[in-house]
């Protein structure tokens, strides 16, 4: 990271003395500035609500006393200055100047500031965020749009009926699983753009730490309260805890880990969400295809789950890239290790995992999730990546998926590429993350 | 002797002043208020069209002829009365120049002949008012730009107060507006602007708003000034259509999406940037830096946003103000086309653009002018807490862009009236 110069520091002086402190993070005054807006904002709201809660809590005082003391005369009235002076109706409240700065020095260690302010936008939906959750970024967020249209174009939505008088047939529900949820951003967003389309809607996040399931399970009830999502979302959205890294042996050999205090398999996971099941006899009649892949797999009782669309966006930073600069300190020091790296005891070097063959250490969880395509039956895998290096790698792995487990019919994989947005300030080169998308084109 | 208390001048000015502050100094330009035979030729061609309409539209239904015939609806009902006033009269004056009518009914026929032709201005004024064409956006919300011009940052402190302005000029007319770009000039001042845009989301809010584009003028000792001089700066405003979220339009001339419309924008044209740093993304950094900035390439328009977290969020409204602002300069592309043909016809008609002088707020004598109406108010203070004072300029804007309408169209019918006439 090259050194701030003094120039700047002192032209950000200049504007405002608290600029300084954020250009530590930012880096470019034009940034720190809009972050100093938006930290003043979070601070007068903050002081104001203080406030409110102090007003509140003196006034339960004041009544618990009244109440204590029914019948003593109540000559001590609680002495206040005679205000001549009114302040204006909207003027910030006091002391939120004070603040402001305790949240611009935090803000100067590092601290993210959506964990400062408590949230961010995410598309139209508002996701609250909580220090130990992976804060929801903006790669993500063009992401998820783009997989939302890819997803509209490759399971073409029903065609609304003009005359909704005639008892409609059942529509069959799009199915789609998002692992390693997280905040709930992706499953959330999601459920937002797709439901206008799809009468009937499943969609399920899974992740394996406990405070990011609740944290996801109240974005979920926020966003319907604060009427940026269906209430549809209620019942067609699910968080459940599982080990996406969990493999399906280690389950086969502990059939009812779940009572025993240990982490459910997605193999064992899966068939319990009543949604995700097969058990309709007209529904298998059209899924010849997965029961076939299901023969294929050895039959071994796992079957009988059938999803459309597995989305994620996994760990993927590799050991050195987390230590050697490449992440931000911000995000080093600040954000869950669990949801950045792939955990260690998948040691490093090259790894086997089942389905697919050798890969990377980085690259675990891709290789993971693509062994349980044929399982599934799914017919689109979208992932986002480090950067384009890796992608390339998981379009390899994404091959090498479908050669191994026979997966029927032509797949098409690629990386997902934004023609109409220029990347002011890069030089050109492909950097930064990038979006995996694997389809079945036929069969 | 006479002793006459002593009075100081300025309490017996004092009294006759007050009233001038009540009042409104009312100095409208008005133009001839009589309808001409062209307009009414022109009005006729109208109502021939509705009945025409009319009867189509009994046959099959179809949703534009539906809205022309209810565009058209009010011209051929005020016509209709207008003929029927008419008629009443010279039936009385038949009645009246008959020598065999008594007496009696004589001096009834004049009554009624005095009370219709009394109705006669009022119905030819709404009939000329039915005949202004509706502007194209009339019925939609608007975006509001306000940017200082010339005056450094005097001009920004004035933007600031005219946002004031408007936002409380729209919280009283009960708008909803919200304020979605707003940038303070160098530093963190809080109070001055240099550029800030303004949503105002009721519909027709543009009807209401159209009369304050241009360049607003102030004249004012400013706060930065150390000696008291009289500073004129000048900030200008822009009134722009917002339309809604496409998809959602029904309304064939509003379509982006389709590319036979006015409005159509082809997304290829527009290039969309990214403020983003070389280096890692993804998960590897959190940056917040969330700027946009779209360039329409063909007429070189840019709009950047960065006022929201969301990259999204900025795109979308980067997109709204961009839309807005082509779909008004083609608008105003249009007109000067009509202008230039009118101009050739009848030898210049004053058209007031986005760059002329439209207003000037004068602090030192507490008034505010309009230039276009020629409208006074002598409570400025009023007027820029958004008040009665503003909206009765606004009122008067109007009724001057009315006037000048029906102006124009007198003149054009009047000439194709001639040429008719000729051939």
């Amino acid at each position: 990271m090259p050194r701030l110069s003094t120039r700047t520091i002192l032209e950000a002086y200049q504007q405002d003395a608290l600029l300084p402190l954020l250009l530590r993070e930012c880096r470019t005054i034009d940034s720190a500035r809009s972050e100093l807006r938006w930290l003043r904002q979070h601070a007068i709201d903050l002081t104001q609500l203080r406030k409110e809660q102090r007003y509140q809590h003196l006034q339960h005082l004041q009544q618990a006393r009244k109440s204590g003391q029914e019948h003593a005369p109540t000559t001590k009235q609680p002495h206040r200055k005679p205000t001549h002076h009114q302040p204006p109706e909207n003027a910030p409240p006091k002391g939120w100047r004070r603040t402001l700065r305790t949240l611009c020095h935090a803000r100067a260690r590092g601290t993210p500031l959506q964990y400062l302010l408590g949230d961010q936008p995410f598309g139209d939906l508002t996701i609250l965020c909580q220090k130990g959750v992976l804060i929801p970024r903006n790669d993500t967020e063009t992401f998820t749009y783009a997989a939302a249209e890819q997803i509209r174009q490759h399971f073409p939505p029903p065609k609304p009926r003009p005359e909704p008088a005639f008892p409609s047939p059942p529509t069959r529900t799009l199915k789609v699983l998002d692992l390693c949820t997280g905040t709930g951003c992706i499953t959330l967003l999601l459920h937002a753009l797709l439901s206008p389309s799809y009468p009937s809607l499943k969609i399920v996040g899974i992740d394996i730490h406990p405070p990011a399931l609740r944290l996801a399970r109240t974005n979920l009830h926020h966003n319907v309260t604060l009427g940026d999502l269906s209430t549809r979302a209620t019942e067609e959205v699910e968080f459940r805890r599982a080990d996406v890294l969990a493999s399906p042996a280690a389950a086969a050999a502990t059939p009812n880990s779940h009572s025993v205090g240990q982490l459910p398999a997605l193999e064992e996971l899966l068939p319990r969400i009543p949604e995700f099941r097969t058990h309709h006899p007209q529904d298998t009649a059209s899924h010849v295809l997965a029961r076939e892949d299901e023969g294929a797999s050895e039959g071994d009782g796992k079957g009988e789950v059938q999803v459309d669309v597995i989305i994620s966006n996994p760990p993927y930073i590799s050991r050195k890239a987390f230590l050697d600069g490449t992440t931000a300190r911000s995000v080093r020091f600040h954000e869950p290790v669990l949801a950045l790296v792939p955990p260690s005891s998948a040691s490093s070097g090259m790894k086997s995992v089942e389905g697919v063959g050798q890969t990377q250490a980085e690259d675990v969880f891709y290789a993971r999730i693509l062994g349980l395509v044929g399982g599934v039956g799914a017919r689109m895998v979208v992932f986002e990546c480090g950067d384009h290096e890796q992608g390339g790698r998981v379009v390899e792995l994404c091959r090498r998926a479908v050669e191994l487990q026979k997966l029927g019919g032509s797949w098409e994989v690629g990386i997902w590429e934004d023609e109409t947005v220029v990347e002011a300030g890069g030089d050109g080169e492909k950097e930064g993350a990038c979006m995996v998308v694997m389809k079945q084109v036929q069969g | 002797m006479f002793r006459v208390p002593w009075v100081c001048s300025r309490c017996l000015v004092r009294p006759a002043r007050t009233s001038i502050y009540q009042g409104l100094l009312l100095q409208r330009r008005t133009y001839k208020t009589d309808l001409s035979p062209a307009l009414l030729t022109h009005a006729r061609t109208l109502a021939v069209e509705h009945a025409a309409l009319s009867t189509q539209l009994a046959d099959s239904f179809d949703a534009k002829i539906a809205k022309r015939i209810g565009e058209l609806a009010q011209v051929a009902d005020t016509l209709k009365e207008w003929d029927n006033a008419n008629e009443t009269i010279s039936e009385l004056q038949s009645l009246l120049d008959d020598p065999k009518t008594e007496a009696e009914l004589k001096s009834l026929a004049i009554e009624d002949l005095e009370s219709s032709k009394l109705t006669l201005p009022s119905i030819s004024e709404s009939l000329k008012k039915a005949l202004i064409p509706r502007h194209p956006f009339a019925e939609l919300p608007c975006l509001l730009e306000i940017r200082p011009g010339a005056g450094g940052d005097e001009a920004g402190l004035f933007a600031f107060e005219l946002m004031k302005m408007y936002i409380a000029f729209c919280s009283r007319r009960g708008f909803r507006c919200t304020i979605i770009k707003k940038e303070g000039g160098e530093g963190s001042a809080e109070d001055r602007l240099s550029e800030a845009v303004l949503e105002i989301e009721t519909d027709g809010a543009y009807d209401t708003m159209r009369t304050e584009s241009g360049v607003h003028r102030v004249q004012r000792v400013p706060a930065t000034e150390a000696k008291g001089r009289t500073h004129t700066s000048a900030v200008s405003v822009m009134v722009l259509p917002s339309f809604p979220e496409t998809g959602s339009g029904t309304d064939g001339a509003h379509g982006f999406d389709d590319p036979n419309s006015d409005y159509y924008i082809d997304p290829q044209e527009v290039r969309t940037e990214k403020m983003r740093a070389s280096g890692a993304g993804g998960q590897h950094v959190n940056k917040t830096e969330s700027a946009i900035r779209l360039t329409h390439i063909p007429t070189g328009i840019v709009v950047s946003m960065q006022d929201s977290r969301s990259q999204h969020s900025n795109r979308k409204k980067a997109w709204q103000v961009l839309r807005a602002k082509l779909a008004e300069q083609r608008r105003e592309a249009r007109e000067q086309e009509l202008v230039e043909l009118r101009r050739g016809a009848m030898g210049g008609v004053a058209r007031m653009g986005r760059g002329d002088k439209v207003r000037t707020y004068n602090y030192g004598q507490s008034r505010c002018t309009d230039h276009r109406s020629g409208l006074t108010v002598h409570n400025l203070d009023d007027v820029l807490a958004g008040g009665q004072g503003l909206e009765s300029v606004m009122d008067s804007v109007r009724t001057w862009f009315g006037d000048r309408e029906i102006a124009v169209m007198t003149a054009e019918a009047s000439i194709n009236h001639e040429v008719q006439r000729r051939a």
